[in-house]
């Protein structure tokens, strides 16, 4: 087993594994920060940027003035911004059997492998993954296609030129290999070579291996994929979150009677026990109440306690058509908006606490009100992870761990939002350089709740996207890719976002461009949320010009996958605040160092930045993968052996060779039969068929090691088995002609002394051995003695 | 006895006493034995049993165990218990055979009611309260109760054994002091038998080396030092200490809480304390081979201590210590540099126990911290008080808990990744580090303190619950900075300090997680209230957004947070800090004055704290005399108790109560106090009939009147204590008689008649002081003040109800019964 590393980012991976006779590539990141290196791209015409003085070597030289630019003391190239795409000289692309993509972020670099490369295989992806994936694609060409830039700098590419270059510059990797971004034509060839999966859908490679998706928690659609054969089993795990907590039930089972008994309790049991479930206050003690309760599984399966089984394994077996906390809100809230509709009731002033009188000092307790709020409120978007599937993994390949450990996303989010009220509240305006999907839901789902309390009801905010429209759009349809709480609320006639609701109200208006109504609309001060995060190109570059220059405004970062103050290099001096909330979810290193534990896998695979403290903070021991035996890392453009060996291979046994196998009981509990039959493989499939007639039965052999031997036609030895008793044996010898023979006991049998012949024999549980020196024949003798006391087979 | 309760009592006897009658509520028992004990306290029990020959049958009764249930035979064990405990009732009850048919070998020990604790807890308890004199000794040999006693000791139920232990001490104590002769030495013979079994079987578990045995011995030995200080105790102690002490001796230590409690029990014995036994010689012993975790508790009692030698403390101080210098030691660039007073060094066990897990890590530091507090408010703390070291040390876990130490040692590392973000940590050594504001330090400590606080306020990382002890502590050392160098002078570290926090504030107050905004305007609040005189506060805080902020958060969805604000607001605008509202993002709003604006949250707000809060700020405006009520301050208050008297909130009633005591207060001017210093100047004293008039026209009397009879206990009470310091002073002694002569008063009284009877209809009027005389003489209020004084349960709880509700129950039982057929 093989892995090609083609992408040294850690947390836009793309690599490929090579596993029992498939290439299968994991993940197709494009690794964005090379275009740093360029200048951006304005939509207006920018005086400051064309005035940027030129820069030359020291030598005086002057050949490189159209190329660069220098710009407070850094140098860009002024030219279209280029991506450094994954190594593509390691392996052969014409043999990569399938690609598989975890989430939206990590499939950038798809046109560049799929088109031109003699690709031919299929990429797997769920259908969020492609559809977002296709509103970044698409958002990328429509930026840097609206900008034309007849310039193409190459001459600074050079390898003796990039030499003399200031440092960003000359320590780039691999910049012949830089491409500039592909056409919304090759993006549409290579998104139809996209072929739609589901949690859990197995699918089946070549007979092969099988390959899983499961859910990862990240983002909408994201991910993580299990690869395995009979007796192997690769994890890939890549941006991943445990920010959900709720796990969800997935339904598939063929068992017909336990089918049966779980209908039957549903419809007579719980149906009971959840009388009026909708109008239930819900507190902690209830909580575990009603987890104990659902348990009575147990029972039906007959599981006792001394098996020692989780509570998650009992409910997977048993797979009920939806877990209860969605079964409570699913009737929760129609039940709520009916107590809500009527006009005046004691029903209602009871329901919602309105009853007057007085209560306690202290916290007021929970209410059904706040189940409801909370059911409605919660910040979970995505479906849990899944990391029960990853259990007994040989290999686990870690990649798209978080790259600020440190920080905690509610502490950013709670920062974004008071430096936003801040600046709005002194007349300033914010920029919020964003994807166009993932966090900007976040960001606008927890604005929605604050705007109303910090009084910023009156600022408008503004989403502009060439796809603004469509990633709002397709947010609200992905029901099933949706948590529980969600998807409660997509069969609800209010949208499962609450972005929907600022829309409607019109406090988020959306635009394709600054161009058109936006300038009509345009009013200060405001919030802006716009591509690209690298500030190179897109909508942003024109509001950092507008804006830059006054200190009442304020610029967030939110998107951890750029440097900020290499992204800002080229706007210096900036007068504009700056703030840095990288809101992060994938997992971090306490929570994988949990995951690991819980997984348990043979070996972990991970990329080089993950084994070492990062550099800023080399005291933090905790900062880094700990684990037994120590995780292997790579690097780019690095090939991998994995210390893995297969070691077995199922084989079938057709049905009447089966019939004719007559088993013997050797001892209690084992039986032995010896079976003749030919060995078919085909396709990775190993089949065990009679022998042709023609050819004479042999009679038989070892069933253990059958896939390793060609039948033989030696006429083997029969199996023997038993135990020798001592007395016997020494009796038996002595009948023999042998004499002088002392028996000794050792701890695991006995050791008979021929003193006269100079001869051993070591009697043991599973062993003889007759230790003689040059007497072959006595050997010979002495071991047919031993062999009278066995059984044959 | 009430001679109601005795007539009740046959028939309950009875109802007890019958198996067909089960008493569901044990709760009614639990209270009848609590009556039965105070009546025994004042009465002779003798004579009460001879008066009520149905208690007597009641405990015969309880001898047919077959038909009796668990919960009567536990009773009436109990009562009978309780009966014996003096000494001539108990020869009566001997007398009768009943004592020993209850406790003896005959009663309810082989019966399968035994198996049930609550009969084993009762009998139990039945034996305490009647081991009380020198008879029940040879009653408790006769029946054989102390091998049951020991047998109990390894119970099932945690609740029997640990009663069973008490009891032991009991018998204990009974049997010994009950001798004449007070020597005892260690041979068996000088011991009254009894007692020498009790030893015996001590002596047996605390050989046993079993920990469950162990530990019950201890617990006996530590309740007996605890609650004996008599001199047999320390014959006792000579006779255990070498089983004792060789507990210590083991690799582990198994019973390390109980040797403990045992020690520190002896240490505070007077028996102990003073003679020169080797308690100390053992204590000092068992500090230093307990873990680090197990020695914390045993080293801050030894310092809490009143009399102990002086090399003792300063070695239990050192375990606290230890902790903390570990940490430094971890920190510092070179080994041993950490400045550490000898012997207070870290040693390699307790570095260990650090770094063995984080919750380990956390529970030792949170342990030694919170120990390490609670001995700086003692007033003996040990001196030399480490105040440097502690600083430093708290400062350096704090680091480590953000994560911004950058530690060379290996430990270190690892120290970062233990307690990287640990909140509980986190606020501990927060909790801490506001306590040692108590004690000075260097400049630069208390310079790095500012900084750490800083760093902690500002950082998006710190949860709500860690940035409210970080404000609290910030508070704490402001003010011990301000008190340090006098009010006037402006601390050299506080200036630059408050020029970065607000910015640090003004985001706080911008927080989407309401407990943020929350602890930020009660920090605020506090902050102000000690300050607001300052000049150089003054500045940083107008020139700041703060204030607009603060008025800006009235209108907080969170009523928590609305209620900080309202208070936040009041201190600002009393100090004259509150900024006139001209924001550029309300242009359009209509502007309102802070009283207006607090009248309107006061009217409208539909939870009670926001409410409260306003009431309260209005109170304390009124006595500062704040500008802002002074305006128009007649019609203002009217506005204020006309919304008042309304308020659903009873507590917002009593505020506005209160409001009205201050108002009444300045109206009638200061008492005709005759040792009162008279003012200068003060304005001529007004006339009872003007002061009259002013009420009535702010609407006092009014909600006064109609607050007599409302529905809550506290506000009719308030409003009678002010209605009688009104009275007091405008309507004392004779002069009107009677309302019946005026046709006013007469109205009147029948509009109060009628409240009193629930109706609310009808107001007042206009209330003529003639009038208002007259009512107050007409009203008993010191008749309502007494009916009012007595708690609402007062008849529900007398022991005739108690006999009443439980035969009413058992008859209502009765009742359903019959309605199922």
């Amino acid at each position: 087993m093989k892995l090609y590393c083609l992408s040294g980012h850690p947390t836009l991976p793309c690599n490929i594994l090579k596993f029992k006779s498939t290439t299968i590539m994991l993940d197709c990141g494009l690794d964005m920060t090379s275009t740093l290196n360029f200048l951006p791209l304005p939509l207006v015409q920018s005086p400051r940027l064309s005035n940027l003085p030129s820069w030359s070597l020291k030598d005086g030289n002057a050949y490189l003035d159209k190329e660069l630019k220098e710009c407070s003391g850094h140098v860009f190239v002024d030219s279209v911004p280029e991506f450094c795409l994954p190594e593509t000289e390691l392996i052969d692309m014409s043999t990569v059997d399938v690609i598989l993509i975890s989430n939206y972020h990590c499939m950038m670099a798809l046109p560049y492998i799929t088109e031109h490369t003699g690709f031919t295989g299929t990429v797997y992806a769920t259908e969020p993954t492609l559809q977002i994936g296709r509103l970044l694609m698409e958002e990328l060409v429509n930026f840097i296609e609206r900008v034309p830039k007849a310039q193409s700098a190459s001459l600074w590419k050079n390898k003796d030129v990039q030499r003399l270059l200031p440092s960003p510059l000359k320590d780039a990797v691999e910049v012949s290999t830089w491409r500039r971004c592909y056409s919304m034509q090759e993006v549409n060839s290579a998104l139809s070579k996209i072929q739609l999966v589901g949690y859990s859908q197995k699918i089946e490679l070549f007979g092969a291996v099988q390959v899983t998706p499961l859910s990862s928690g990240y983002a909408l659609g994201s991910s993580n994929w299990v690869i395995q054969s009979h007796y192997e089993k690769v994890s890939y795990v890549s941006g991943s979150s445990l920010l959900t907590t709720h796990p969800q039930v997935l339904y598939a089972t063929d068992l017909l009677t336990l089918k049966t008994k779980v209908h039957l309790t549903q419809a007579m049991v719980f149906s009971i026990a959840s009388y009026a479930y909708g109008s239930w206050t819900m507190n902690k003690e209830d909580q575990r109440r009603i987890d104990t309760f659902k348990l009575c599984w147990r029972r039906i399966l007959n599981t006792p306690w001394t098996a020692k089984r989780m509570n998650k394994s009992v409910l997977e077996e048993v797979q009920p058509e939806c877990s209860s906390e969605a079964k409570m809100a699913r009737l929760r809230l129609p039940y709520f908006g009916h107590v809500v509709r009527r006009d005046q009731s004691l029903e209602k002033d009871i329901m919602l606490g309105r009853v007057r009188g007085q209560r306690k000092r202290g916290r007021p307790s929970s209410t059904w009100i706040d189940t409801v709020t909370a059911t409605m409120n919660s910040g979970i978007r995505t479906i849990p992870m899944d990391q029960a599937s990853l259990k007994n993994s040989d290999v686990l390949l870690l990649t798209g761990l978080t790259q600020i450990p440190t920080a905690n996303p509610d502490g950013m989010v709670g920062e974004f939002c008071s430096n936003l009220a801040l600046t709005v509240r002194n007349g300033g305006n914010v920029l919020v350089p964003c994807y166009p999907s993932g966090v900007i839901y976040d960001l606008l789902e927890c604005l929605y709740q604050y705007i109303d309390s910090a009084g910023l009801s009156n600022v408008p905010f503004y989403f502009i996207s060439p796809v603004a429209n469509s990633s709002l759009e397709f947010s609200q349809i992905f029901a099933e890719w949706l948590c529980h709480n969600k998807q409660t609320k997509v069969y609800l006639p209010e949208p499962p976002f609450p972005h929907a609701e600022l829309i409607q109200t019109n406090k988020l208006k959306h635009y394709p461009s600054i161009h058109g109504d936006f300038s009509n609309d345009f009013r200060q001060p405001c919030v802006v949320f716009t591509g690209h995060p690298s500030l190179r190109f897109g909508d942003v570059v024109h509001f950092l010009e507008l804006w830059g220059k006054s200190s009442l405004n304020t610029v967030i970062f939110t998107e951890p996958d750029f440097s900020y103050l290499d992204a800002l290099a080229p706007y210096q001096p900036l007068a504009m605040k700056c703030i840095y909330c990288p809101i992060d979810t994938r997992l971090n290193f306490i929570q994988v160092s949990k995951l690991l534990k819980e997984v348990q896998p043979l070996h972990v695979v991970c990329p080089e930045q993950y084994t070492q403290p990062p550099p800023t903070q080399s005291h933090r021991m905790d900062l880094m993968i700990d684990c037994q035996p120590p995780a292997m890392s790579y690097r780019r453009a690095e090939v991998l052996a994995l210390p893995f060996k297969r070691r077995y291979e199922k084989i079938e046994i057709m049905p009447e060779l089966a019939d004719s196998l007559v088993p013997m009981e050797i001892k209690p509990g084992i039986s032995l039969a010896t079976v003749s039959a030919v060995l078919h493989t085909k396709d990775n499939k190993h089949v065990l068929q009679p022998p042709p007639r023609s050819t004479q039965p042999t009679s038989g052999k070892k069933r253990k090691r059958v896939s390793d031997d060609i039948p033989d036609c030696k006429v083997l030895k029969p199996l023997l088995s038993g135990s020798i008793p001592v007395e016997q044996f020494v009796q038996t010898l002595e009948k023999h002609g042998f004499s002088d023979i002392k028996v000794e006991d050792t701890a695991k049998g006995h050791i008979v002394l021929l003193q006269e012949a100079e001869t051993l024999i070591q009697i043991e549980e599973d062993s003889t051995h007759i230790i003689c020196d040059n007497d072959e024949m006595l050997r010979v003798r002495l071991r047919d003695l031993v062999l009278k006391f066995l059984q044959k087979f | 006895m009430d001679p109601e309760c005795s007539r009740l009592l046959p028939a309950l006897c009875a109802v007890l006493a019958d198996p067909r009658q089960p008493m569901t509520d044990d709760t009614c028992l639990e209270k009848l034995l609590d009556w039965f004990k105070t009546v025994t306290e004042t009465e002779s029990s003798l004579l009460l049993l001879q008066e009520n020959p149905c208690l007597v049958e009641l405990l015969s009764q309880a001898l047919k165990f077959q038909d009796v249930s668990s919960r009567i035979l536990s009773f009436s064990l109990r009562l009978a218990g309780i009966f014996a405990a003096q000494e001539n009732c108990f020869q009566f009850l001997q007398q009768g055979e009943l004592l020993l048919g209850l406790f003896g070998e005959a009663g309810p020990l082989g019966l399968p009611a035994w198996n049930v604790p609550s009969v084993r807890s009762g009998w139990i308890q039945g034996l305490c309260s009647l081991a009380k004199h020198p008879s029940a000794e040879q009653f408790l040999v006769d029946c054989g109760a102390v091998d049951t006693i020991f047998s109990l000791q390894e119970d099932s139920s945690l609740f029997v054994a640990s009663a069973a232990s008490q009891l032991l001490v009991q018998v204990l104590s009974l049997s010994i002091q009950g001798r004449a002769t007070p020597q005892l030495g260690s041979s068996d013979g000088d011991w009254p038998s009894c007692a020498q079994s009790i030893v015996g079987y001590l002596e047996e578990s605390l050989r046993s080396g079993a920990t469950p045995q162990i530990t019950q011995a201890l617990k006996v030995l530590t309740t007996t030092f605890g609650r004996c200080h008599h001199s047999w105790t320390e014959a006792l102690w000579m006779r255990l200490s070498p089983l004792v002490t060789c507990l210590l001796e083991k690799d582990t230590v198994p019973t390390a809480h109980s040797l403990a409690d045992l020690f520190l029990s002896m240490a505070r014995s007077p028996t102990f304390g003073s003679s020169d036994c080797d308690l100390w010689v053992t204590l000092a012993q068992t500090l230093s081979c307990l873990s680090p975790t197990q020695a914390g508790p045993l080293a801050l009692g030894i310092l809490k201590l009143h009399v102990c030698p002086q090399a003792l403390k300063t070695q239990a101080f050192d375990v606290l210590l230890q902790p903390l210098a570990c940490v430094l030691e971890a920190a510092a660039q070179v080994p041993g540099s950490s400045g550490l007073p000898d012997g207070t060094g870290s040693n390699p066990t307790m570095a260990d126990a650090l770094l063995a897990s984080t919750s380990s890590c956390a529970a030792l530091l949170c342990q030694s911290l919170a120990h390490l507090g609670e001995l700086q408010a003692l007033p003996h703390s040990p001196r030399p008080w480490p105040q440097v070291l502690l600083l430093e040390a708290t400062m350096m876990t704090l680091r480590f808990c953000s994560g911004s130490a950058v530690p060379i040692s290996s430990v270190g590392g690892r120290l970062c990744g233990i307690l990287a973000s640990c909140i509980r940590v986190q606020r501990a050594a927060l909790d801490f580090l506001g306590m040692l504001s108590q004690g000075t330090g260097p400049q630069e400590s208390v310079t790095q303190v500012f900084a750490i606080l800083l760093e902690y306020l500002r950082s998006p990382e710190s949860s709500p619950t860690v940035l409210k002890k970080a404000f609290q502590a910030t508070l704490r050392w402001l003010l011990s900075m301000s008190k340090a160098c006098g009010s006037n002078n402006p601390d050299p570290h506080t200036q630059p300090f408050l020029r970065e926090l607000f910015p640090v504030m003004q985001k706080r107050l911008c927080n989407p997680c309401w407990e943020v905004r929350d602890s930020a305007l009660e920090f605020l609040t506090h902050l102000t209230t000690h300050w607001g005189g300052q000049p150089d506060f003054r500045e940083a805080l107008l020139a700041s957004d703060v204030p607009e902020l603060t008025q800006q958060l009235l209108q907080d969805p969170e009523a928590y947070v609305r209620a900080s604000a309202v208070t936040a607001m009041g201190q600002l605008a009393s100090q004259g800090l509150h900024a006139t509202p001209s924001g550029p993002e309300h242009p359009g709003a209509k502007q309102k004055s802070l009283p207006q604006e607090l009248l309107h949250i006061l009217s409208l707000d539909s939870e009670g704290f926001p409410r409260r809060a306003v009431m309260q700020v209005f109170t304390q405006w009124l006595q500062d005399g704040h500008p802002a009520m002074a305006e128009d301050l007649e019609q203002f208050m009217a506005r204020v108790f006309q919304v008042v008297s309304r308020d659903l909130d009873w507590e917002v009633r009593v505020q506005g109560l209160e409001l009205a005591r201050v108002f009444l207060a300045q109206t009638l001017g200061p008492p005709d106090c005759p040792y009162a210093v008279a003012l200068p100047a003060a304005t001529p004293p007004t006339s009872p009939a003007e002061v009259l008039r002013t009420l009535g026209r702010v609407q006092l009397l009014e909600f006064a009147f109609r607050a007599l009879f409302d529905c809550d206990r506290p506000v009719a009470q308030k409003s009678c204590d002010l209605l009688l310091l009104l009275r007091a002073r405008t309507a004392p002694g004779g002069g009107l008689q009677g309302a019946e002569c005026n046709p006013e008063a007469v109205t009147v009284e029948a509009a109060l008649r009628a409240w009193q009877a629930g109706e609310q209809g009808q107001p007042l009027g206009e209330l003529v002081p003639e009038v208002v005389v007259a009512i107050l003489r007409a009203l008993d209020l010191e008749g309502l003040q007494a009916t009012l004084a007595e708690s609402s349960d007062h008849v529900e709880q007398s022991p005739r109800s108690l006999l009443q509700d439980m035969l009413a129950a058992v008859g209502a039982l009765g009742g359903h019964e019959a309605d199922c057929y």
